[in-house]
């Protein structure tokens, strides 16, 4: 408190001293952006002489989203005094930074409408002509009668006119819409290119002493809300044997109104949107409530992330726009060692689904993000990877495989035509073929599902499932074994639902309760 | 010489059972009071019945007699054990004949279930009955005879039920039949001593062939075969019951009231009338009932009026 007050007292006496407080009006450039999840922090550098004395900077063209208490001042000589600093929107100036695409546009826009307006203006004039001649069409007069000769001239003149005047009308009623359509595209082209609606700048104005004349350079940083980051990743299976490409890549946003050109990116997991406060932990109850809004466009979703917070420094610059847009920034690409097998579920897909099992996955610390997959240089799909592996081994889908393949049969009998009974009994025999077409062997993990009995009344009995492994909660039976190249395997086995004849449930309809289907779409041709 | 002793008391005390109207004594000489499909000594293949499961019941009937009274008290407890489709039913009835004696009566019942074509229930039943019998010293010598002669105190003192029933899955319709005091093979008439036999049928419920709910009514049927004479009787009842409860709802926890009552031949000799008046719930019934009989020529009354008491109760 004291010092500041004696840096007051300073400044006002330099100032008495030294003649009037000079401002200093410049833009500074971005040089670095350290880029969080939902928020960006934007740092920028500037040189600039100082005269002696006080005087005042207003760094101007910066974004107007830039959170409270989060700018943060910084200068190359320790003589030079930071006084104060605000920040505030000048309303009375616009960005230099227009997107030219869109100033192109909007001229475009205001000539249409120019030329609209004037074809609303014949429109209405064939309109008010066509209302005159035809008000009242009559022919001839009281006293005497009218000539065929004249009929017929009045009669050529009128449909001529009517024609010319309707395709006038016609052709400008054309016009009049296509060019209103054409407005319109243009106007959703300005909304696509520029969601930023926002034009105003933001200025920060720094008052510093400075004791003598000097080239000072002066560094300040910020956060603004408006920019963010998503992992995305491409995986990429290049046959058995070898490892897995995991490359790592990011989608970084701008929407801050400035254009983070050529600069330096580091992308962190940290949340620093709290401000300049003290941080605490809050319940879990209480993060889980809380929902992120949609900014300018850009939709958020919650993910897990770990506590540890990762911050990747990114090789190169990159030139982010100002567009709401996703732009692409390569971070890193690792090769992992995998063990690949395929996982069979005959009864949703005949087709092996390959899958590569990452051991020591969790050393590498990535946040679950969309994974691109790619399969020997096919593009596969995508799937949202959740990169938490619970025994440090990541189980990453690869997609279907035709080479690996299963065939499920399944024999259905009741006892429905039984003369005496206490129980109604539904068998099904399942036969599954499973056979492997690559030249590879590979590790099977086969799943069937079985029906989930509920109650103690019901009883499910199986035969042939002792190299199963059985889920009774869920119904599962997986059988695990290795199949060579060109070799099949078949399993078969079999269940027995009994389900007791009860005195008061109707039991007509007991399969539906205990057997699962699956629903597909099909057309109906009623 | 011991023989017609037992023949003689053994007859005397069918006479003092039959005479006393008496009617629901449960002993060896059954009245068509006890008679109901869902009874589980003298029809013990229901027990194998979810209607039978954990249900209670108690009964008391008297006459109020002070020169001939008797009292009639009995309790029955039912379970059904759905896992394995069978029931089991545990009886004590107690008669109490003033002057007379007494009797005490152990009924165990056992029923299984199973289903034809999917859409019949059948039902087989047994009920073994251990009797113990006091007699006052001069009116029946009965004690005497017990302790002398084991083979026809075995006889005297064990018999069985039999029954088969079939219905529909909630028991809308059924028609079960009865055979009553079944000695063991191993002691037949040999001694000429035995009580009656009964072939009881019970057919019901007609209306549900008129889809009414609220209301019942059953045809029972029996023949009386004497072991003593080979004289058959035959006995007709119809019983009818109705809810008095206007609107069709579920049954709660609040009581309701019904009406009912039986009307019959017996053994072709007197008409038979027994109304009752109940209070029920979906949990308990309540039921105080009077019986009475009239000569079916000159309607003079015969036997001794009853009242009876009983309640069954879901536990």
């Amino acid at each position: 408190m004291k010092s500041y007050t004696l840096s007051l007292a300073m400044a006002l006496f330099f100032g008495l001293c030294m003649g009037q407080n000079k401002e200093i009006e410049t833009v500074a450039d971005i040089n670095h952006v350290t880029i969080y999840n939902s928020s960006a922090e934007i740092h920028y550098q500037k040189e600039i002489e100082l005269p002696a004395g006080l005087s005042t900077i207003v760094f101007s063209d910066l974004t107007p989203f830039v959170v409270e208490n989060t700018i943060n001042i910084g200068t190359s000589s320790p003589d030079v005094e930071i006084i104060t600093v605000t920040e505030r929107i000048n309303y009375t100036k616009d960005r230099k930074e227009q997107n030219h695409k869109i100033i192109a546009l909007e001229d475009s826009i205001t000539k249409m409408k120019e030329t609209l307006g004037k074809i609303s203006c014949k429109l209405e004039t064939v309109k008010m002509e066509k209302g005159i001649l035809f008000k009242d069409e009559s022919i001839g007069g009281l006293s005497k009668g009218v000539s065929v000769e004249e009929i017929e001239k009045a009669s050529t003149f009128f449909s001529q006119r009517y024609l010319a005047l309707t395709t006038e009308q016609y052709e400008l009623g054309k016009n009049e819409k296509e060019l209103a359509d054409r407005i319109g595209r243009f106007e959703k082209q300005i909304s696509e290119i520029s969601t930023n609606k926002y034009k105003n700048i933001s200025e920060i104005q720094i008052t510093v002493l400075c004791p003598a004349k000097q080239k000072v350079g002066f560094s300040f940083r910020f956060l603004t809300t408006m920019g963010g980051w998503a992992p995305t990743y491409d995986c990429k299976y290049n046959g058995n044997g070898n490892p897995i490409q995991f490359i790592f890549r990011a989608n970084v946003f701008n929407s801050s109104g400035i254009d983070w050109d050529n600069v330096d990116i580091t992308l962190s997991t940290a949340s620093p949107t709290l401000g300049f406060e003290a941080p605490s932990f809050s319940s879990n109850r209480k993060k889980n409530m809380r929902k992120e809004k949609a900014k300018d466009g850009i939709s958020f979703m919650n993910i897990e992330v770990p506590n540890a917070i990762e911050a990747y420094d990114i090789k190169h610059k990159y030139t982010i726009p100002s567009d709401s847009k996703p732009y692409l920034v390569d971070v890193n690409s690792y090769e992992l060692f995998a063990i690949f097998d395929y996982l069979l579920i005959p009864k949703l897909n005949p087709l092996g689904f390959l899958m590569a099992n990452i051991p020591d996955w969790n050393k590498i610390n990535l946040i679950p993000g969309v994974t691109h997959v790619y399969n020997k240089g096919s593009y596969m799909g995508k799937m949202f990877l959740n990169t938490y592996a619970d025994n440090d081994t990541l189980r990453v889908y690869l997609g279907k495989d035709n080479s690996i393949k299963a065939t499920i049969r399944e024999e259905n009998s009741t006892n429905q035509n039984s003369i005496i009974g206490n129980y109604n009994v539904d068998k099904s025999e399942i036969s599954i073929t499973v056979s492997n077409n690559t030249a590879d062997t590979f590790r099977i993990q086969l799943l069937d599902q079985v029906p989930v009995i509920s109650g103690d009344k019901a009883k499910l009995n199986f035969q042939n499932i002792e190299q199963a492994i059985y889920d009774k909660r869920e119904g599962l039976l997986t059988w695990n074994f290795v199949l060579n190249p060109g070799e099949k395997a078949e399993i078969v086995y079999g269940f027995e639902i009994k389900v007791p004849k009860t005195d008061y449930i109707s039991n007509k309809s007991y399969r539906s309760s205990f057997r699962r289907y699956r629903n597909i779409t099909c057309p109906s041709f009623n | 010489m011991k023989t017609m002793k037992i023949s003689v008391i053994v007859r005397m005390i069918a006479l003092i059972a039959s005479v006393l109207p008496v009617s629901s004594i449960r002993c060896q000489t059954y009245n068509y009071l006890p008679f109901h499909y869902f009874d589980a000594e003298t029809n013990p293949a229901m027990v194998a019945s979810v209607n039978m499961n954990n249900r209670f019941e108690a009964f008391q009937s008297n006459n109020f007699s002070q020169s001939d009274g008797f009292s009639y008290s009995g309790v029955q407890y039912s379970k059904y054990f759905s896992s394995i489709f069978s029931g089991i039913g545990l009886g004590v009835n107690y008669s109490d004949m003033g002057k007379s004696g007494n009797y005490l009566n152990t009924v165990l019942s056992f029923g299984y279930r199973n289903v034809i074509l999917d859409e019949v229930y059948i039902r087989l039943g047994a009920s073994y009955k251990l009797q113990s019998i006091h007699a006052t010293p001069g009116f029946l010598d009965y004690h005497t005879v017990i302790e002398n002669e084991p083979d026809k105190k075995y006889a005297l003192q064990n018999n069985m039920n039999f029954s088969l029933a079939l219905s529909s899955q909630k028991n809308e319709y059924y028609v079960s039949f009865s055979y009553l005091n079944s000695m063991f093979p191993w002691n037949t008439s040999e001694y000429d001593f035995s009580f009656p036999k009964y072939y009881l049928i019970c057919i019901g419920d007609f209306m549900n062939l008129f889809d009414k709910k609220r209301a019942e009514l059953n045809l029972i049927s029996f023949i009386k075969t004497s072991a003593t004479s080979g004289k058959s009787t035959i006995s007709e009842y119809i019983s009818f019951s109705k809810d008095l409860r206007r609107h069709r709802r579920r049954r709660g926890h609040k009581m309701e009231a019904r009406i009912g009552g039986s009307i019959g031949f017996l053994e072709n000799e007197n008409i038979h009338f027994a109304p009752y008046f109940g209070l029920f719930n979906k949990k308990c019934f309540l039921r105080l009932g009077y019986s009475f009989h009239v000569d079916k020529v000159n309607f003079q009354s015969v036997y001794s009026s009853t009242s009876q008491l009983g309640l069954i109760y879901l536990l």
